[in-house]
C-alpha cells in the first residue's frame, strides 16, 4: 500500500478511529490494534512475507530474552551470532544472493548453467533492509547492555512492524521506539495536527516535486546518447531532488502518520542540499541509516582511533556497505565509495602554524553559497552512479557532461513545473530549524489563512502531480 | 514539532472526535466533493479506453481478432477497416507485459477469438517492460473489466482521477475547457489525429530530415534476453489456446529509420527468426521501410496519421484474410 494511494487514504482514518476508539482503554489494546493494522498494511502488499517479519521478530525477541541469561561471554557471543546470521542471512538470500552468484560466476568465467548454485527467481520483500537493521540493532544493543530486553512479545512485534515506518524507515532504534510501545498513549491534539501538516508536506514533496522531476530524469537517462551536456547536467541535478523529495517525502509522511497515533519517530533528513561538505551531507541525509552504520560498523572498526589511516579504512568499509545496502549493484557500491573518497580527502590533516586542521575546517569558514556548490557538485556526481543502470552508463554520462556536447534543443521537459524546486528550497530554507515548513503555522496565521494554505497545497498535489512513481526506497 | 511539555492531550474518544475529527472532516468535505465531481467528469470523457471498453462489452461474443501494442499500433490499426470483427486494445507505451496481462484477461471472454496481433517494432526487445504506467490499471479495470493489479481489487481501484490526477486534470481541461475533443469511431480509433511534428513542419522533407527525433538507441542484451523469453511465453500461451499469431511493425519514416541502431535491428530480426523457427505458423508484417508510405501518411517519425493507418490496416486485413 503506497502512502500516496487512495487505499492508504481510506486505511489511515479507519486505523486511526479504531485505534483511539477501541485502543484507548489500555496499552495492550492499543498495541493489538497497531499490530493488526501493521500486518494488514504489509499483507496487502504481499501476505506471504508476513511470515518473514514474524519470524524475524520472534528470533530477535528470544535472542533479547536469552542474552542477559547467558553466563559466559562465549555463550553471549553465540546467541548474538544467531541474530546476526538470521538477519544478514535473510538479507543476503533475498537481496544479494543473485548479485554475488553472478559476480562469482563472472570472476571464474563460469556459465550460469555450469555453476552448481544457479540464480534464484525471488522477489525482494518490501522494507526488508529497514526492518532487519532495526531488529539487528536491538539484539546488538541488548548484547552491549545499552538497553534492557523487551519482555512483552506484543510490544516487540509492534516495534518491528510499526506500519508508518515499516517499509522505508526511518530506521528506529529500540531505545527510542520500543519504550513508546510500553507506555500508554493519550491523544495529543497538537501532535496529531502537526502530524497531518507533515503528511501534507511529505505528499507535496513526493507527488509534486519528486514525481515531476522523475519525468525529466526518466526521459533523459533513458537515452543519454541523445542528450547534450546541459541536458544531462540538468537531469542529474533534478535526480538529486527526485530522490531527496521521494525519500524525505516518505519520511515526512511516516513521521506525520506516527504522530497521529501518538508516536514520535526520528528525524531522517535535515535539508541535505545545504551541507557545507560531503561529511556534513551524511549528517543531514538518511540520518537514521548513517547513525546505524556509525554505531555498528564505523565505530567498532575505528575504535575512537585518532589515526587517519585507521579512520579512513573504517570509513571506506562503512560507506561501501552503505552503498551496498541500497542495492545489489556495483553502481551503489561506487556511490558509497565515491563519497568515502571525498570525505577522506576533506579529513586529511594538515599542520599549519602548529595547528592541525583539515579541509572541513576551511569549508566552515567559507561563505555558505560556495560550500554548498562544492558539496552539491560532489553529491550530484555520486548520484549519477546511483541512478545509472551500470558503471559504463555512469562513466559515459559523466564523460559526456564534461565534454561540453551541445544540448540542442535544450528542453525543461516539465516546463514551469521545475519552479516547484526553488519553492521547496525557499520554504525549507526559511524554516530550516523546524521539522517541516508548516510547523509554526498555528501561531503565525489565523484559521482562514491556514486553511487557504493547506487547500493551495492540496490543489498543487491534485493539479500538478507527476506521473505516479513508486517510492524509490521501497526497492531497498 | 509541538512542545512536548505543553499538555494538549485528550482522553475521551468523544472529545477526540469533536476537537480533531470534526474539523478534519469539515476541512476535507470540499476536497471529497471536488474529487467526486472530478471523478464523475473524468468518467464522462470519451476516450479510446472507454470506447474500446464499450465495444468489448457489446461485441465480445463475435470478436475474432485482438490487436495489442503501443501507440504505434494504436495509431496504425483502424479496426473498423478490418473485415473480421476486431478489437484494437493497444495504448500508449503499452509493452508486452501489459499485452500479455490483457490477453490473459480477455481470452475466456472472447469465445470466437482466433487471431492475436502483437507488435514487435524496431526497439521492442531491448526496451525494458515498463511499470511506470501503472496508473492504467484502474483504466483497464474500469473499462475492460481486467484486473492487472496482481492482487484482489477493491472498488477504490476503479477510480480514475485519483490514479493520476495530473494526467486526468489535463484531460478534463482539454475536454471541458478547451473543447479539444478527438473524434473516435466505434473501435476507439482517433479519426482526426493528424497533429504532430510533421504537420507542424508542413511536411517539408528537408526540415523533417533535420529535425531531432526521440528514438531509443540503448543496446541492452540483458533486456533482449528477458523480453525475448517473455515473448516466447506469450507465443506458447497463444499456441496452447489455439490462437493464430501475427507479428506486426508499422511503417516508420526515413528520418526515424536512418537513426535506428543497426545492432538492435539485427538482434531484433535474428530473435524474430529464432521465434519463427520455434513457431513456424506465426506470420509477420514488418512494414518499417515500406516505400509506399509518403511523408503525408505520418504524424511523426514513428506514428502514422489516419491516412497512413488506412493503408496499413488494409495491408493487415489482407494478411488476415490469406491462409
Amino acid at each position: 500500500m503506497l502512502f500516496n494511494s487512495l487505499s492508504f487514504g481510506l486505511f489511515l482514518p479507519i486505523a486511526f478511529l479504531v485505534y483511539w476508539a477501541i485502543g484507548r482503554q489500555n496499552i495492550r489494546q492499543q498495541n493489538l490494534v497497531l499490530l493488526l493494522a501493521s500486518y494488514i498494511f504489509y499483507g496487502l502488499w504481499d501476505w506471504r512475507f508476513l511470515s518473514l517479519i514474524f519470524a524475524s521478530s520472534i528470533v530477535d525477541y528470544y535472542v533479547g530474552i536469552l542474552l542477559p541469561k547467558a553466563q559466559t561471554k562465549e555463550r553471549k557471543n553465540s546467541i548474538l551470532a544467531l541474530s546476526v546470521v538470521w538477519n544478514l542471512g535473510v538479507l543476503f538470500l533475498f537481496k544479494y544472493y543473485n548479485f554475488f552468484i553472478a559476480g562469482f560466476s563472472e570472476l571464474f568465467a563460469l556459465n550460469a548453467e555450469d555453476y552448481v548454485f544457479s540464480s534464484l527467481r525471488i522477489i525482494l520483500p518490501v522494507g526488508l533492509s529497514f526492518y532487519t537493521f532495526q531488529t539487528l540493532s536491538y539484539s546488538i544493543d541488548v548484547y552491549r547492555e545499552r538497553i534492557k530486553p523487551s519482555t512483552n512479545i506484543l510490544n516487540f512485534l509492534c516495534f518491528v512492524s510499526f506500519f508508518p515506518q515499516l517499509v522505508a524507515g526511518p530506521i528506529e532504534r529500540a531505545r527510542n521506539l520500543l519504550p513508546q510501545f510500553d507506555k500508554e498513549r493519550k491523544f495529543d491534539l497538537d501532535l496529531a495536527k502537526d502530524g497531518l501538516r507533515q503528511i501534507l508536506w511529505g505528499l507535496f514533496k513526493k507527488v509534486v516535486v519528486a514525481d515531476n522531476a522523475a519525468v525529466v530524469v526518466n526521459t533523459i537517462y533513458a537515452s543519454p546518447e541523445d542528450h547534450g551536456s546541459l541536458s544531462l547536467l540538468y537531469a542529474s541535478v533534478l535526480f538529486f531532488f527526485q530522490i531527496y523529495c521521494d525519500f524525505a517525502g516518505y519520511s515526512d509522511i511516516a513521521i506525520g502518520t506516527a504522530r497521529l497515533f501518538g508516536f514520535r519517530l526520528s528525524k531522517n533528513f535535515n535539508i541535505p542540499y545545504l551541507s557545507r561538505s560531503v561529511a556534513e551531507f551524511w549528517q543531514r541525509w538518511h540520518i537514521t541509516l548513517t547513525k546505524w552504520f556509525t554505531d555498528y560498523v564505523y565505530g567498532p572498526l575505528a575504535k575512537n582511533s585518532k589515526n587517519y589511516l585507521v579512520r579512513t579504512g573504517a570509513l571506506f568499509i562503512s560507506m561501501g556497505l552503505i552503498g551496498l545496502w541500497h542495492g545489489a549493484n556495483w553502481t551503489f557500491i561506487v556511490f558509497g565509495l565515491f563519497q568515502a573518497l571525498t570525505i577522506s580527502i576533506e579529513r586529511i590533516p594538515v599542520t599549519i602554524k602548529g595547528k592541525v586542521v583539515n579541509i572541513n575546517y576551511y569549508l566552515t569558514k567559507m561563505p555558505l553559497g560556495l560550500t554548498v556548490i562544492y558539496s552539491f557538485t560532489l553529491i550530484m556526481t555520486s548520484c549519477i552512479f546511483f541512478r545509472s543502470e551500470n558503471l559504463d552508463m555512469a562513466f559515459y554520462i559523466i564523460g559526456r557532461i564534461l565534454e561540453g556536447v551541445p544540448s540542442e534543443p535544450f528542453s525543461l521537459e516539465i516546463g514551469w513545473r521545475v519552479l516547484f524546486i526553488p519553492l521547496l528550497i525557499l520554504m525549507e530554507y526559511f524554516t530550516r530549524n523546524q521539522d517541516h515548513p508548516f510547523v509554526k503555522i498555528d501561531s503565525k496565521t489565523g484559521r482562514v489563512a491556514r486553511w487557504a494554505m493547506y487547500y493551495l497545497f492540496i490543489f498543487f498535489i491534485f493539479r500538478y502531480a507527476g506521473p505516479k512513481e513508486e517510492f524509490i526506497y521501497f526497492q531497498f | 514539532m509541538p512542545d512536548p511539555k505543553k499538555n494538549s492531550s485528550i482522553s475521551s474518544f468523544k472529545a477526540i472526535l469533536k476537537r480533531f475529527g470534526l474539523p478534519v472532516v469539515i476541512f476535507f468535505i470540499p476536497v471529497v466533493i471536488i474529487a467526486t465531481v472530478l471523478e464523475v467528469m473524468v468518467g464522462k470523457i470519451p476516450s479510446t479506453y472507454s470506447i474500446v471498453g464499450d465495444y468489448l462489452n457489446k461485441e465480445a461474443a463475435d470478436i475474432e481478432v485482438a490487436v495489442f501494442g503501443s501507440s504505434q499500433i494504436k495509431n496504425s490499426v483502424d479496426a473498423s477497416l478490418i473485415s473480421k470483427n476486431t478489437l484494437n486494445i493497444s495504448s500508449s507505451a503499452q509493452h508486452h507485459n501489459t499485452d500479455f496481462e490483457l490477453l490473459k484477461g480477455l481470452v475466456d471472454r472472447l469465445p470466437n477469438l482466433k487471431t492475436v496481433v502483437f507488435e514487435v517494432s524496431y526497439g521492442h526487445f531491448e526496451i525494458p517492460h515498463n511499470s511506470k504506467y501503472y496508473w492504467k490499471r484502474p483504466v483497464f479495470l474500469k473499462y475492460y473489466g481486467i484486473n492487472t493489479f496482481d492482487r484482489a481489487t477493491t472498488p477504490a481501484d476503479s477510480l480514475l482521477y485519483m490514479s493520476h490526477p495530473g494526467f486526468f486534470t489535463k484531460q478534463l481541461l482539454g475536454h471541458y475547457v478547451k473543447d479539444s475533443l478527438p473524434q473516435f469511431n466505434r473501435h476507439g480509433f482517433e479519426l482526426n489525429n493528424y497533429k504532430g511534428r510533421f504537420k507542424k513542419l508542413n511536411y517539408d522533407l528537408q526540415k523533417i530530415l533535420n529535425d531531432p527525433i526521440n528514438i531509443s538507441r540503448r543496446e541492452s542484451k540483458e533486456t533482449l534476453a528477458y523480453n525475448a523469453a517473455y515473448f516466447k511465453d506469450m507465443l506458447a500461451f497463444c499456441n496452447n489456446h489455439g490462437l493464430e499469431v501475427v507479428i506486426i511493425s508499422p511503417p516508420t519514416f526515413a528520418n526515424y529509420n536512418e537513426k535506428r541502431d543497426q545492432n538492435i535491428l539485427k538482434r531484433r530480426d535474428s530473435t524474430l527468426q529464432a521465434l519463427l523457427a520455434a513457431y513456424p505458423e506465426v506470420r509477420l508484417l514488418i512494414s518499417e521501410t515500406d516505400p509506399r508510405y509518403m511523408v503525408t501518411d505520418f504524424r511523426n517519425g514513428n506514428h502514422l496519421n489516419p491516412d497512413g493507418a488506412e493503408k496499413f490496416t488494409k495491408q493487415l486485413d489482407s494478411l488476415l484474410n490469406t491462409n
